[in-house]
């Protein structure tokens, strides 16, 4: 008993720290353009994609390291494609709404989403199904009693924290940071300081696709299999993270990842069938969040200005 | 009714005037519907497409000719309502039998059933709701469900599961009267993957594989699997719920109409445009935000119930979180708030993909992009929203 | 004594550790006209967002004609009558003149959704003549407003908005109106006119109170019947304009506080 909980705990934080990195490109995201970018998800998704079609063709081919190294190789080409691709829609689609409706943007992002993930379909072969991905350093790091926690987990979890981390410490104390925060506090007034806005949603959209980038190879690894259309519940999973730990804030990203992975590993475990249910609780959760505190855990309430 | 000022060089041509063209502007639009719909040759049905892209674009250069055309159609109403009528109710006359196209139609119905239902709150009060889609399904399972276990007929079901279905829009709604834009989005799409995943694993839903065995409707004795025989015409069966979607149409149209032309439209206007200002205004917003979901719900669930009685079965796949943005892709190019536009996008969208076989895998990536060019292009859509005019100071 | 139309009582609004406004004690009688001055931030704005509803009132009491305002949603204080414009005028864009001014009539008219839908000729009825009603108000206020009702709101010149915005407030029949800067963005002769226009109004509902929040000092010497000062959040001086305006620790305010305007 005791050791199914464990396990289950490991998995818990395996999962939180996917949803975590997630959720801050949300927020990075929301601070900038002022809505959702739902399409984040899915354009995270697609760094597996990126790192299968290389290992399967140009590494396949040249096969200079082989086994572990290949893929780390391919991983962080993949991370610097999605983080390009990032910077890609926000200049070719996304600027054109910087000063629409906010609806308007909004429903590009989800429109995004979908040309996303059929494009996937469509040019990745055999598109429409889905495709192992490897799960590496499965062997066991280290066993409390008798669960294992295996390289992998430690990797996810060592690698998120670095990564949240390395943000915190960027958004405050460099340039490109601060850069970022005026222009999610108040975007005119950043300009009228001489920020180049541009600059600034060109440094965002790397960052919080690159980091969503990781975040996708992680869950295609923690799964094991990816397929075109996951983009949609990580992106889901993600956003409803951000905002049930309050946009804006990367403590709160953490926490809302681990919650809404606590009530998914939780409903997994606990619940007869709970496996598929397990999106209708972290769901309802998150609308419960949003009626009774719409902020949430660390956001601060907005007052609109009048 | 909403008319122009009626000055003295538009009254001089008399009602035969505009009536005369509206008659014969409807005719030529239905026949080129008939021959976009019957044609096998794609030359004709790239060939009708560039000739309705090549009008529209000259309507666009000269929007003095489409002022003229909506002035004479608002002249000759009451023409214009009775001719499209027989004109629409005439159709299937014409189609010798073809059941395709007939199911074509009556898919394209629904989804202007739908699309008018969306607009409501994407149009009127620019409220993004990604939940129609699920809204069609409670209303389609409520109703199959009602037939199958208890015996309730479809025009008892098409009430029952309006109801349902409305209640859930309440049950919506009521988180969108603390959450706007994005996170309204959000609540939207979670309430449309919640009740996908709910009805797919729930048994009595029938899981994964849906309810089968839904039994067809009858009307004073008549059956809606018999065809229809009128005047040695006979019309296959499907042309009972051709013209079952026809009337609901119809009646959507003039639900819609009335909201839009009353204060409850204007007060979804103003809260689509600025909500403090609405409230400010004495408008209580969260009673009309929760409102445009209801009236989404209850037209949605009409649509619904005529899909599971027309299709005999329905699963979970039929309703997803695609078929929400399917709808709302409709109402964008159609025109956001704008009646006529949104049933015209619900029929191209329908009909367009169906014609290019070829292409009908990419469907959803023409949707995708669709929208996003719309949006950066032509934001109004097709059919911009009018300015309402009102008759004693017009 | 007849009681004060608007009664507020040491009212604070608060955000975080951030006082906007703290303890402001005034009252209103019928038919008066307060002004409001102050340096930037003072909490004017505030002030209005308190008694319209829009920021809850962190202490303190606000009475509206006997009846408490505190806690009440936006739109109940309407019904009650208090009506306003904002500093940045939010009309109804991509709405026609007209339209704006006829969703002021709102709360008087009654039209519930079955009505709409079911009896749809009693409906168009009652919007007709509230349309018919917001043309009357709309002559009124402005001849040249009336000539443009079926412009886009978005179409017209600056000062015509700001007409439009106490046009469609006052669709709403207030007993109070509070004007947020109204003459900003005008210029001399249309400010002008705009004294002129609330004068007419005035005339023709003399139990209309106005709480006029302005920076153009010939409009604040000319209309008010009492002026108002607040600074940092609190009420710094009160009395006739001639009278607050000599007083020292006003003009510190505005020479300390005010990097802006005179």
């Amino acid at each position: 008993m005791s050791e199914e909980i464990l396990q289950q705990l490991i998995n818990w934080i395996a999962l939180g720290s996917i949803y975590a990195l997630l959720a801050v490109g949300f927020s990075l995201l929301f601070g900038v353009l002022g809505v959702i970018h739902f399409s984040h998800g899915d354009i995270s998704l697609v760094a597996p994609f990126v790192a299968l079609a290389i290992l399967q063709t140009a590494l396949a081919s040249l096969s200079w390291f082989g086994g572990a190294a290949d893929l780390v190789l391919a991983c962080l080409i993949a991370i610097a494609a999605v983080g390009v691709l990032g910077i890609a829609i926000d200049r070719f689609v996304l600027r054109a709404f910087r000063d629409k409706p906010a609806m308007m943007a909004l429903v590009t992002t989800v429109a995004l989403g979908i040309v996303i993930r059929e494009l996937i379909r469509h040019l990745f072969p055999q598109g429409g199904n889905p495709h192992a991905f490897p799960t590496p350093l499965a062997e066991p790091a280290f066993a409390l009693g008798n669960v294992v926690v295996s390289w992998f987990t430690v990797l996810d979890v060592a690698s998120a924290t670095a990564v949240l981390l390395v943000l915190s410490i960027l958004l405050r104390k460099t340039g490109v940071g601060v850069r970022i925060r005026a222009v999610s506090q108040d975007r005119e007034a950043a300009r009228l300081m001489g920020i180049d806005a541009n600059a600034v949603f060109r440094n965002t959209f790397f960052i919080a696709s690159a980091t969503g980038a990781l975040a996708g190879l992680l869950y295609a690894s923690y799964v094991g299999v990816t397929r075109f259309d996951f983009g949609i519940l990580a992106g889901l999973m993600g956003f409803s993270a951000a905002v049930i730990g309050g946009l804006g804030s990367i403590p709160g990203a953490v926490i809302g990842g681990l919650l809404l992975a606590g009530v998914e590993t939780f409903a997994q475990a606990a619940i007869e069938n709970g496996t598929a249910y397990r999106q209708v609780f972290a769901f309802l959760l998150v609308i419960a969040f949003l009626v009774f505190r719409p902020a949430g855990l660390f956001g601060r309430t907005v007052t609109e200005k009048v | 009714m909403a008319m122009r000022d009626t000055s003295e060089e538009r009254a001089s041509p008399g009602l035969l005037g505009p009536g005369l063209f509206v008659i014969l502007l409807e005719a030529l639009l239905a026949l080129l519907l008939f021959l976009f719909l019957t044609s096998e040759s794609w030359i004709v049905t790239v060939g009708l497409l560039a000739a309705a892209g090549a009008g529209f674009l000259w309507l666009q250069r000269n929007p003095e000719i489409e002022t003229r055309i909506t002035d004479w159609f608002a002249q000759a109403r009451l023409v214009a309502i009775v001719v499209g009528g027989a004109l629409a109710v005439a159709f299937p006359f014409f189609l010798g039998g073809d059941s395709y196209v007939l199911h074509l139609l009556i898919i394209a119905e629904l989804y202007a059933v739908l699309a008018l239902a969306l607009n409501f709150q994407l149009g009127s009060a620019n409220i993004p709701n990604f939940a129609t889609g699920a809204s069609y399904g409670i209303g389609a399972y409520a109703s199959a469900l009602l037939a199958i276990h208890f015996g309730i007929g479809f025009w008892g079901g098409l009430v029952a599961s309006a109801m349902v279905a409305t209640f859930f829009g309440f049950v919506l709604g009521v988180p969108s009267m603390r959450t706007r834009e994005s996170y309204l989005a959000l609540v939207t799409i979670a309430f449309g993957v919640v009740v996908h995943q709910v009805i797919n694993n729930v048994t009595w839903t029938g899981g994964p594989n849906g309810l089968v065995g839904i039994p067809a409707p009858t009307l004073f004795g008549h059956s809606f699997a018999e065809p229809i025989e009128v005047l040695g015409f006979r019309l296959p069966s499907q042309a009972n719920f051709y013209y079952t979607a026809l009337a609901l149409i119809g009646l959507s149209i003039v639900v819609a109409r009335r909201l839009h032309h009353s204060r409850i439209g204007l007060a979804w206007n103003a809260l689509r445009t600025d909500e403090l200002a609405a409230r400010c205004q004495g408008i209580n917003v969260t009673w009309y935000k929760v409102l445009a979901f209801a009236v989404d719900a209850f037209m949605a669930a009409f649509a619904g119930t005529i899909y599971a009685f027309y299709i005999g079965y329905i699963s979970p796949d039929n309703f997803t979180f695609l078929v929400s943005v399917t709808i709302m892709t409709m109402v964008i190019v159609g025109g956001m708030d704008n009646i006529f536009g949104v049933i015209l996008g619900a029929f191209l969208l329908t009909v367009l993909p169906e014609k290019f076989r070829v292409f009908s895998d990419y469907r959803l990536l023409l949707y995708g992009v669709i929208v996003i060019g719309m949006l950066m292009v032509r934001p109004e859509g097709l059919f911009p929203k009018r300015l309402r005019r009102y008759g004693g100071h017009g | 004594m007849s009681p004060m139309l608007l009664e507020c009582d040491a009212v604070s609004v608060r955000f975080g550790g951030l006082a906007a406004l703290e303890g402001v004690s005034f009252t209103l009688a019928q038919g008066e006209i307060l002004g409001i001055i102050g340096p930037n931030g003072a909490g004017k704005s505030t002030l209005f967002n308190a008694i319209t509803g829009i920021y809850r009132a962190s202490a303190g009491r606000m009475r509206f004609a006997g009846t408490e305002l505190n806690g009440r949603p936006v739109h109940r204080i309407v019904e009650l009558g208090i009506a306003r414009t904002f500093q940045s005028s939010r009309l109804f864009a991509d709405m026609s003149v007209l339209d704006n001014v006829v969703i002021g009539l709102h709360t008087r008219t009654k039209t519930g959704v079955l009505d709409a839908v079911l009896r749809y000729g009693r409906a168009r009825r009652e919007l007709e003549d509230a349309a018919r009603r917001a043309a009357d108000l709309l002559r009124t206020v402005s001849v040249d407003l009336f000539e443009q009702r079926y412009r886009r709101a978005s179409e017209l010149a600056q000062a015509d908005r700001r007409r439009l915005e106490i046009a469609r407030a006052l669709a709403t029949e207030p007993k109070l109106l509070l004007l947020d800067e109204p003459s900003s963005g005008m210029d001399d002769r249309e400010t002008k006119a705009l004294v002129r226009d609330i004068r007419t109004v005035c005339k023709e509902r003399s139990d209309l109170s106005i709480m006029i929040i302005e920076h153009d000092m010939s409009l604040v010497a000319e209309l008010p019947d009492r002026v108002m000062v607040l600074d940092y959040g609190r009420k710094i001086a009160e009395g006739s304009f001639e009278s607050v305006r000599a007083l020292e620790r006003v003009q510190q305010a505005y020479l300390g506080g005010a990097t802006a305007h005179a």
